[in-house]
């Protein structure tokens, strides 16, 4: 294994077990920046792009003996950290994330107890205090990882880096709890003294500030702090202008490539792709929790990735819920993701008081995922039951055309009528048959433009006009129409002769 | 995504329908000649459309798998 793919295995394991992205213990670029750089000391490790001073003092003794060549001490085939026969157990334990975590111990699961090792104290029979934090964290992240904490907030402030700290408490105690800058605005809450919350997070002993809950999301609890936060933000959003109907983009008519995020579990991504229609849609499918703490962070995630996309038109869906269970899609981020995404944006979000403020902002709100997919489809449906309609528009309009030429021949007085009739016949029995779908178009137009040529050059040579030239007249009364017997005609009656090359009048003695 | 080669969009076939019966509409008189090209158009349209639509199928990609 080379040092970058033990970096890299190192990451996801520290990872996993702190319930986070890999990235968010140490960037790849950077573990790839270590890999080139091999730093023997901390102040190497410092020089390295994308390490600053807290990932030194949390992972540089880890990265830095993987770096010196060892695997790092999660590493089943390692002997370097952890005595033989320990590494014998590990090996065979290597399934059970708890036996990956330290050389330290195991902790049951089931009842919490921490199992230690004979041979944890084997390197030293004395912790250093560094070690004994390093380990101690180890333990409480992996036995912690990621729980939900509920309490009422005293103390809350935010330093100047927008760090948030504050102590929830109950009738039992208190906990210091800290929430950096970025979960504290994903959560996209405000905080103050008596507020009920639930913080999603894990406990950790800081080596100079001690104990502390990180927190990594932040949710209001009670239906009452929701509403009131619901209303404050409604307002704010309000007076930007974010739900202004000259904000809302129409739908495409006739969407193809349909951006969709929505729980893969729920009965709303049923309900939407049953409800829209056969109509060859590409659907890009994006799943996210759709309640919970990890729900505006995989919404996040779901609109960035679809941002990149080539759609037509994004929806966004769930079922009914109450206040407490839509508060992603109060958040203020998410709500503002979508007001920014660059192609319409359908909100199928079901609910049972108060719409979603992402309903609002969304281009076209619909109450449930059926009424979502009815939007989606509403175009194409018109349009599929207009081809009758059109059908008629072609076929009868090109009807009337031939109709026309045979009222221009019957008006010049000749008797193309049958030959014309016949045409229209030929016409309406091919679209008769197209009808029925049993014609081959392309057949079936050659034949009829054959005779049409022909008619048309019957028409031609036999034109009035030619026979003009013959010495023939045409004669018409006052109002223009065709004379055709003498006793049409009488004495005094004012008569028009057309010639070859043009018109006189003339009266009738 | 890979469009399906040799055949335009169902979509892109149902609006070239639509303006060849605009076309119909607006004329006042029609060209015998030309109104025949766009009774041909539009007859292999309708044929094609009304074939696709039968058996015309959603295509579900699930892009990403949510994490939890």
């Amino acid at each position: 294994m080379t040092i970058l793919q033990r970096l890299s295995q190192w990451q996801k394991q520290e990872a996993s077990k702190r319930g986070v992205e890999g990235y968010m213990i140490v960037p790849f670029g950077a573990l790839k920046a270590i890999a080139d750089a091999l730093p023997g000391t901390e102040e190497e490790l410092l020089t390295v792009k994308g390490i600053g001073p807290a990932k030194v003092r949390k992972y540089g003794r880890v990265i830095l003996e993987i770096c010196a060549g060892a695997s790092p001490a999660i590493d089943s085939a390692s002997t370097v950290l952890i005595d033989e026969s320990l590494a014998v157990e590990t090996f065979l334990d290597d399934s059970t994330p708890a036996a990956q975590e330290s050389s330290l111990g195991e902790i049951d699961v089931a009842t919490g107890e921490i199992l230690a090792h004979s041979s944890v104290t084997a390197v030293d029979d004395v912790y250093t205090v560094g070690r004994f934090l390093e380990q101690l964290n180890q333990i409480l992240g992996s036995y912690f990882s990621q729980v939900r904490v509920r309490g009422e907030v005293i103390g809350f402030k935010r330093n100047q880096n927008g760090h948030a700290y504050f102590e929830i408490k109950d009738d039992v105690g208190i906990i210091r709890v800290s929430v950096f800058r970025g979960a504290y605005e994903l959560s996209g809450v405000e905080l103050s003294d008596g507020v009920e919350v639930i913080v999603t997070g894990s406990p950790e002993h800081h080596a100079r500030y001690g104990f502390s809950f990180i927190g990594s999301f932040v949710e209001l609890a009670g239906a009452g702090a929701l509403k009131k936060a619901y209303d404050a933000l409604k307002e704010k959003l309000q007076a930007e202008g974010l739900f202004d109907s000259d904000r809302k983009r129409s739908l495409p008519a006739l969407p193809e490539r349909v951006g969709l995020i929505t729980s893969p579990t729920g009965a709303a991504i049923g309900d939407f792709t049953t409800n829209v229609g056969q109509y060859g849609y590409h659907i890009f499918f994006h799943g996210a929790t759709v309640e919970g703490a990890n729900a505006v962070r995989d919404i996040l995630r779901a609109i960035a990735y679809l941002k990149e996309q080539d759609i037509d038109v994004l929806v966004i869906t769930r079922g009914g819920g109450s206040l407490e269970s839509l508060q992603a899609f109060n958040n203020e981020n998410v709500i503002r993701a979508i007001a920014d995404f660059p192609v319409p944006v359908v909100a199928g979000i079901g609910h049972e008081q108060d719409e979603t403020l992402s309903t609002l902002v969304a281009d076209h709100g619909a109450s449930t995922p059926t009424a979502a997919a009815r939007a989606v489809r509403v175009g194409w449906d018109e349009i599929v039951s207009k081809i009758a309609y059109y059908e008629q528009v072609i076929v009868g309009g090109y009807e009337y055309v031939l109709g026309t030429h045979k009222r221009t021949v019957q008006n010049a007085g000749y008797v193309f009528v049958e030959a014309f009739g016949d045409l229209l016949s030929v016409f309406n029995s091919f679209f008769e048959r197209f009808d029925r779908g049993v014609v081959d178009v392309d057949h079936a137009i050659l034949l009829l433009r054959e005779r049409i040529h022909y008619w048309e050059k019957f028409l031609q040579q036999n034109h009035p006009e030619k026979n003009l030239k013959h010495g023939y007249s045409i004669v018409r009364d006052h109002s223009g129409a065709v004379i055709r017997c003498a006793q049409d005609v009488h004495t005094g009656d004012t008569i028009c002769v057309q010639f070859a090359d043009g018109k006189k009048n003339a009266v009738i003695e | 995504m890979v469009k399906k080669t040799g055949k335009q969009s169902l979509g892109k076939a149902l609006k070239e329908l639509e303006q060849i019966a605009q076309w119909f509409e607006e004329q006042e008189e029609i060209d015998v000649e030309k109104g025949i090209d766009k009774v041909k158009q539009g007859a292999v349209l309708i044929k094609d459309t009304k074939k696709r639509l039968q058996d015309i199928e959603n295509e579900f990609e699930e892009v990403k798998k949510s994490l939890k």
